[in-house]
């Protein structure tokens, strides 16, 4: 059995943690004071030794990513925090937000500190309201306490952090169309290049960071880079958390070292299998843009080196997320593609022509065929259209941001995965599945 | 010299031209609809991708979008392109309408002609289609969403070049359109170019809709005679009508654009008010006449003023709505042949002042095309341009009894100070396109042509000189002012022996220095700069 290994969600369970005297009582702000005590290169150097990687899914060296921001900014600079957590099976970032706040804050100051910019921007997803409000209670405290603020403990770093609420849209979790909602602008994603380091908020130098990337910091900050690096793989240090939901009997929040269970570890030990006589149908790994993976290819090892990053490497599946979507023999697999579907038809910015028009086709096809009316020829025409958008787990795609890729994986791996489950809706014409999709609340 | 290959040709390249550009200038087409060069490149049509390769790896790219690089290799016909711009049309023409036989824009449509160029041929889809409203934008602008590809060029135009900001995007994924922020409408000086510049039939323009099938139309290259900018444009003509103006590409004079008091302003040409035929006696006296009576009628008055009075006693007022050539003969019949005493121009100027646009275009406040030119051209003749008021002030002293008065100006009005001074004239001779209080007070009206129905040069507040052309012939008996003014010359035995315009057109280039060394070739369809505007 697998264990966990708790890093940035630790304290989860500590009464009033958004407290800030709670929060210090736990070393909270340490780390920050001594990041001061560095120069922001040295801090830059630290984090890029650890190993510290982007968890927003790209995977890139948080350090290196920092470290192409201006030495000597001749405009600001930003750090933006991307709090507008809206993949579809993703939970982490809320709970970091939710329930240590002044963990992201402080990582958020000691990163802004590294770039030398005079300004973090919290972006927060619309619906986290709550979140929100306790963010900007934890920005205030802090702020008090000069954590924030004009010279950060007496030093000549000045810093302001604000909160801001997200526009209400998937896509304003892309970095630049975040960037341009955050700009008061629709989100629609920017072309890159220019990529935000050269010109972000407002045209300025901006980098976009993760809620986990960030919560780490302190830590890597205040329990050293060797501490870190002894974590999780050697590719890929530290932990992770993992979101598993769907059909499992203990569904939650799994912090773990990178490479430290099988993904059947973790949904079978952890978050405790399937329910009683339902068998495993099929796992989405990595939030609703990653396409399923079948029971037979679940005994990978958690380490984002295993599963390659399209067009880097031989495939086996993708990370993503880390937000596992398990789905049991009850679940009808054009059922759920047709939730899919429906949801990125209805979250497309609609700027570009190949996402604008062919997510709402590919729905409607799909919508199609779980009601009775597919064509044996749909199915090849879906993997077209989705090809059209992006090829299955290859680096190209014809739209302007990866939401293409995002929608287009999953279509054309439920199509690869479950192929026989598409005919057998076509031939039949109709659901073979009758499920009760009535929401239970379990007794 | 850093250079690139496209098709694998080496193209040097050009700073701050991205590969779309840089291929369009050296004839290789990459078929596109977000870019616009006068607009930013915002990648959203997809269109326009290629297959780029920097540093051994190879992607398909927007062209628009990138920049060239030292030793860049970009193929745009590869079997990946021609794959890739099948798709995207597919993709464009799914919830596009199948109208083409209504859409005013179908055989200029960029979705009609690619689709015949790079489109697969027939439509996969058979799902419904998203059906968009159609809209009342504006006062000349209609947008027909539903065929609309959200290009977003007429936004950027709001946004870039106009300044006014007036288009936004509303909504989300394929149920996004175009539309007017609430509050706002379509109305700037310079709405009319939205439609040139919708690929689609999307943005349409209500004077022309319906109007006429583009293939029917001939378009004419000329110049706007609306203000002294000049704009270059093209009249698109058929049966003898005008149908639309739209504005030519000059990057020296109007970039691609022209306003909407110039596109709209051509009315004039086909009112029932123009002249047809020379008239003789005033107001309700006037009777028709015809070319050897009324020229006759000129000889005499004019020799029986002079006679009475002496040679200052005759006056010209020239116009600005004249081309070169016609202020050449005018100034040469004027001193040589009618030996008149002073000319002055009636300035037309608008009290608001130029109005100038975000991108710099300017609608000028002179609304005449050749004041410049007038003045140029009388002065290098020997003849000072005077004020106007200066001939009133001389009528009313009675040193001036006869009046050579061009016109040409489409909404002519008179002061009471003119009015009072024209009934003092003995004798007054009206050259002009329209009927109005003017003519109607002359002793000879001469039946002129507007700007579409002669050949000529303009000359714009700048100095730069550009050819109009005849893509009409005047209506009725009305003749060329060139040859009005030939005409009455040779009623004098002036001997002016002008079998065309071009032949004026030497004559000035060898006697106006500020025309010197210029010659029409050069000219050609973008104009050339005066000497004098050169330095």
């Amino acid at each position: 059995m697998p264990e966990e290994y708790k890093v940035i969600t630790k304290l989860f369970d500590v009464e009033g943690l958004a407290d800030l005297d709670t929060y210090r009582a736990h070393d909270g702000y340490k780390a920050l004071e001594k990041a001061l005590k560095m120069t922001p290169d040295e801090v830059i150097q630290a984090v890029q030794d650890s190993g510290l990687a982007g968890r927003g899914g790209a995977w890139f060296n948080t350090g290196m990513k920092w470290s192409f921001m201006p030495k000597d900014p001749k405009v600001p600079s930003y750090l933006c925090v991307n709090c507008d957590e809206s993949e579809p099976g993703t939970f982490k970032d809320r709970e970091l937000m939710r329930r240590n706040p002044h963990q992201l804050l402080e990582g958020a100051v000691i990163g802004a500190y590294a770039i030398r910019a005079s300004a973090v921007y919290i972006y927060i997803r619309g619906e986290m309201w709550e979140e929100l409000v306790q963010m900007e209670r934890v920005i205030a405290q802090a702020r008090e306490a000069g954590y924030v603020g004009r010279h950060i403990l007496g030093s000549d770093y000045s810093v302001e952090v604000y909160a801001h609420p997200g526009a209400g849209a998937y896509i304003c979790g892309e970095e630049t169309g975040l960037i341009q909602s955050l700009e008061g602008k629709r989100a629609e994603p920017r072309v890159k290049p220019p990529f935000p380091a050269q010109r972000g908020i407002f045209d300025c130098p901006t980098t976009v960071n993760n809620v986990q990337t960030l919560s780490y910091v302190p830590h890597i900050i205040h329990k050293g880079t060797e501490w870190f690096k002894g974590l999780g793989s050697e590719r890929y240090p530290g932990t992770f958390v993992f979101c598993v939901s769907g059909h499992v009997r203990n569904p939650g929040l799994f912090e773990l070292e990178l490479g430290a269970a099988t993904m059947r570890e973790i949904i079978y030990d952890l978050a405790g299998g399937p329910y009683e006589g339902r068998a495993l149908k099929a796992v989405i790994p990595g939030g609703a843009s990653t396409p399923p993976m079948t029971p037979d290819q679940i005994d990978i090892v958690m380490d984002p080196a295993n599963f390659a990053i399209p067009g880097r490497g031989d495939f086996q599946g993708m990370f993503g997320t880390g937000g596992m979507i398990v789905m049991d023999d009850t679940t009808c697999m054009v059922d759920a593609l047709l939730n899919l579907m429906n949801f990125f038809a209805h979250e497309s910015c609609g700027q570009c022509t190949p996402c604008r028009e062919g997510c709402p086709w590919a729905r409607d096809i799909v919508w199609r065929i779980e009601h009775g009316q597919g064509r044996p020829e749909d199915l090849d025409m879906l993997l077209e259209v989705a090809d059209n958008v992006a090829g299955f787990l290859s680096p190209r795609y014809s739209t302007i941001c990866l939401f293409g890729p995002a929608f287009s994986y999953p279509l054309q791996g439920f199509l690869q995965s479950f192929r026989s489950e598409f005919e057998a809706h076509i031939e039949q014409g109709g659901c073979p599945i009758k499920q009760d999709k009535s929401i239970k609340v379990p007794g | 010299m850093a250079t690139f290959t496209i098709d694998g040709k080496e193209i040097e390249i050009v700073p701050g031209k991205n590969v779309l550009k840089t291929a369009l200038d050296n004839g290789i087409h990459i078929p596109h609809y977000c870019y616009h060069p006068g607009l930013s490149a915002p990648g959203n049509c997809r269109m326009c991708m290629v297959e780029i390769e920097v540093g051994g790896r190879r992607s398909l790219l927007t062209s628009c979008t990138t920049m060239p690089a030292e030793g860049m290799v970009v193929e745009t016909k590869t079997e990946a392109v021609a794959r890739h711009q099948q798709a995207v049309m597919e993709f464009l023409l799914v919830n596009h309408p199948l109208d083409c036989p209504v859409c005013d824009q179908a055989g200029e449509c960029d979705l009609q002609n690619y689709s015949y160029t790079y489109g697969p041929g027939k439509s996969r889809f058979a799902e419904e289609k998203v059906v968009q409203p159609k809209k009342d934008i504006g006062k000349h602008i209609l947008l027909y969403s539903d065929r609309c590809i959200r290009c977003t060029r007429c936004i950027r135009f709001c946004d870039e070049i106009s300044g006014t900001h007036e288009l936004g995007y509303f909504n989300r994924g394929v149920h996004n359109e175009i539309d007017i922020f609430p509050g706002e409408r379509l109305d700037n000086r310079m709405s009319g170019n939205t439609v040139d510049i919708c690929p689609v039939g999307a943005l349409l323009d209500r004077e022309f809709l319906f109007k006429q099938r583009v293939w029917f139309l001939k378009g004419t290259d000329t110049v706007c005679a609306g203000c002294s900018a000049g704009c270059s444009i093209r009249a698109d003509i058929n049966n003898e009508r005008i149908y639309r103006l739209v504005p030519r590409q000059n990057p020296a004079v109007n970039d691609y654009w022209m306003c909407d008091d110039g596109r709209y302003g051509w009315g004039h040409v086909h009112s029932d008010s123009r002249l047809l035929f020379p008239l003789l006696g005033q107001g309700q006296a006037e009777a028709l006449a015809l070319w050897e009576a009324a020229l006759a009628r000129v000889v005499e008055g004019f020799a029986a003023v002079r006679e009475a009075h002496g040679e200052g006693a005759v006056a010209g007022i020239a116009s600005g709505h004249l081309t070169n050539e016609e202020q050449y003969l005018f100034g040469k019949l004027f001193k040589g042949v009618l030996k008149g005493g002073p000319v002055a121009l009636r300035p037309k100027l608008s009290a608001e002042g130029d109005v100038v646009f975000k991108s710099g275009f300017t609608v000028r406040a002179d609304k005449t095309p050749n004041t410049r030119g007038a003045r140029e051209i009388l002065g290098a003749l020997g003849l000072p341009v005077l004020d106007a008021s200066e001939i009133w002030k001389g009528i009313q002293e009675g040193r001036i009894q006869a009046l050579y008065f061009l016109g040409g100006d489409p909404a002519e009005r008179l002061s009471e100070t003119e009015k009072a001074a024209l009934g003092g004239v003995d004798f007054l001779v009206v050259q002009d396109i329209l009927a109005s209080e003017l003519t109607r007070m002359a002793h000879v009206t001469l039946p002129g042509a507007a700007f579409i129905e002669k050949d000529g040069t303009f000359t714009n507040h700048a100095g730069h000189v550009q050819q109009i052309r005849r893509g009409l012939a005047p209506p009725g008996d009305a003749r060329a002012d060139w040859e009005i003014l030939r005409d009455v010359a040779n009623a004098m035995d002036g001997g002016f022996a002008y079998a065309d315009v071009r032949e004026v057109w030497a004559e000035l280039v060898g006697t106006v220095k500020a025309f010197a060394g210029m010659d029409l070739d050069r000219i050609g369809d973008r104009g050339a700069p005066l000497a004098a505007a050169e330095e």
